[in-house]
């Protein structure tokens, strides 16, 4: 009865626009409270001590040094350059600007690692420029906020990092899961995007000439050696994916500082503060998920949901399905973070005995909650599209339907496929 | 000076010191991480505390930032459904929240003295320092965040009384 409370609170207030950690937090809170009233009270000091113990983990602390990366890479024109690479490239072909979009995305997914970060910095400098070739605004919008999805899923990985810690899955093994299915959304968007430019007659660029393609490979290549820095030091055994996130921020820095020379230690000083304010209402999210999380096995949720998806069927395709239907549900009217927190206990181990590989899993998991970036009514890569374009968010859905489609064809695959997922893993650490 | 000049003048110091203190951690944190990295494969000697400190370094910098986070009003909610509201159903729908979170960050603040006293005692091994470094921080985020509670409350009022001027 507490756990629908809980759970009531939480969409209510979240609906009604209480932040997002806040509406986690008070649904605690108020289970705590009322948990006074029964024979086993759970102590309002677990609330506290836990909002510090569940941040104290070194894993964690990669998340503001990557969004501190992502952020450094935007101050540097790191950006920019991966755009020209992206416009020099595929700008000439049927979707234009649209496909540059999905090509830096792509590119952009190998450091930042955070699907709203790559959203708002490509959403900034692409969609103006969209809109003046004349693109209809909704659909520059939904072509960026669908781009973005691939972000969490190409290496270095946010969700990832967070899963590492959730269901104890190896990150690195993670982070060279993500590779393929990454590949494959980049493809399918990219398609996508193709088809509907040319059945649409939408404008495209002039074909780069081969000293222009150069030159802006040329100019590129420091950014794009970027994530095979990053995964090649994780992978490599040579760093932890804490510090290559600080690799990756003093990579970038020296970029900016000693090659392109356009960023001043003020600049950097900013980027930590916006990095920061940034990775803070994450960290809000993740400290108040994990208590909602706890409470949730306090009050037997992963009994009552494993009985459910058992009791609906016991075949592991079904199981598969129903899991992902689940997840795509839940990734619409919340947050990852805490669906990830309340999930991830619960489902990674029911599916592991039934012979799943948790990285597997994890990736799909991973992807599930990316779909619930582009739906709404939470849609967080929606909402910074609506706030970059000024487009209502329905309109912006309503554009990135045909996304929607191709990003649940990956997720068919990756989910029935493992070698999609495994084939990496398994080349490099000899596993699955 | 005018009293609303001089609180004015003080509230922006203190959002521009606690956000310049932040992201000084942040800039701290790498440099730390990365000097560990360079031991280890320079010196072959990774220093002791090398996962200590950059674990307390994050705890600060995240509740530092979230209270500047909360007076700038940079956060992630859900606005489409509140904005169907009136005005003024939806002052008192804000105020409401608000007042829920106050009281909520007052819990927290007053639940984390006993777990900072309890910590106070104990050392940690690499650095020396007193555990209750550790859990400081949400005492003074709770405390900065409630205060920007306060202000946003009087914002949203303000707000609306010159919406209702302006008809």
């Amino acid at each position: 009865m507490l756990l629908v409370g809980m759970l009531v609170i939480l969409l209510v207030f979240t609906m009604l626009g209480m932040e997002i950690a806040w509406a986690i937090g008070f649904a605690c809170f108020v289970y705590i409270g009322l948990s006074q009233l029964t024979d086993h009270p759970t102590a309002f000091v677990l609330f506290s001590q836990q909002m510090t113990v569940g941040l104290d983990a070194f894993v964690l602390v990669a998340i503001p040094l990557f969004i501190f990366a992502g952020e450094l890479m935007n101050v540097c024109g790191l950006t920019q350059r991966l755009v020209n690479v992206a416009s020099a490239m595929v700008g000439h072909m049927h979707g234009g600007l649209a496909n540059v979009g999905v090509t830096a995305n792509f590119l952009m997914s190998g450091i930042s690692g955070s699907a709203i970060a790559d959203a708002a910095a490509t959403g900034a400098v692409l969609v103006p420029e969209m809109k003046k070739r004349g693109f209809p605004p909704d659909f520059a919008c939904g072509v960026i906020a669908a781009a973005a999805t691939v972000g969490p899923i190409i290496p270095p990985s946010i969700p990832f990092l967070l899963l590492g810690s959730i269901a104890s899955v190896s990150v690195a093994q993670l982070f060279l899961a993500g590779v393929i299915p990454g590949v494959l959304m980049f493809i399918s968007m990219f398609v996508v995007t193709w088809w509907i430019c040319r059945k649409r007659d939408y404008p495209r660029e002039p074909r780069a000439t081969r000293e222009q393609k150069v030159e802006s490979l040329r100019d590129g290549v420091l950014a794009l050696l970027a994530p095979v820095i990053i995964v090649g030091s994780i992978v490599g055994g040579i760093a932890t994916p804490t510090e290559a996130a600080a690799i990756a921020v003093l990579y970038t820095a020296f970029l900016g500082v000693a090659v392109y020379r356009n960023t001043s230690l003020r600049a950097i000083v900013e980027a930590a503060g916006v990095a920061a304010l940034a990775s803070s209402i994450v960290m809000l999210t993740v400290a108040t998920s994990q208590i909602f999380a706890w409470l949730a096995v306090q009050e037997r949720l992963g009994e009552y949901l494993a009985a459910g998806l058992l009791g609906m069927s016991t075949n592991l395709w079904a199981l598969l399905a129903l899991t992902n239907i689940l997840m795509l549900i839940l990734g619409m009217f919340m947050e990852i973070v805490p669906v990830m927190f309340i999930l991830g206990p619960i489902l990674f181990p029911l599916l592991a005995k039934m012979g799943v590989s948790e990285v597997q899993f994890g990736v799909i998991m991973v992807l599930n909650l990316m779909i619930g970036m582009i739906t709404p009514p939470i849609g967080l890569n929606l909402f910074v599209m609506s706030a970059i374009g000024g487009v209502d968010i329905m309109r912006i859905f309503r554009a990135a339907i045909p996304y929607f489609w191709a990003l649940i064809l990956v997720l068919a695959a990756i989910t029935y496929i493992p070698a999609l997922t495994l084939f990496i893993p398994g080349l490099v650490y000899g596993t699955h | 000076m005018h009293p609303r000049l001089f609180v004015e003048k003080l509230d922006r110091v203190i959002e521009l010191t606690v956000y310049y203190l932040a992201a000084l951690l942040l800039v701290a944190l790498t440099a730390v991480i990365g000097y560990a990295v360079f031991m280890r494969y320079v010196f072959a000697r990774s220093p002791d505390w090398s996962e200590e400190v950059p674990r307390v370094i994050f705890l600060w910098l995240t509740y530092l930032a979230i209270a500047v986070a909360v007076k700038r009003g940079q956060n992630l909610r859900v606005m489409f459904v509140i904005e169907r509201f009136a005005p003024h159903t939806r002052l008192w729908l804000e105020m409401f929240m608000h007042g829920c979170v106050f009281v909520m960050l007052g819990w927290l603040l007053w639940h984390n003295f006993p777990v900072i006293e309890l910590n106070t005692g104990s050392r940690s091994l690499a650095t020396g320092w007193s555990d209750a470094v550790r859990f400081w921080p949400l005492s003074v985020g709770c405390l900065l965040m409630a205060l920007y509670q306060v202000r946003q409350v009087l914002r949203s009022f303000e707000e609306y009384r010159r919406g209702a001027a302006e008809g």
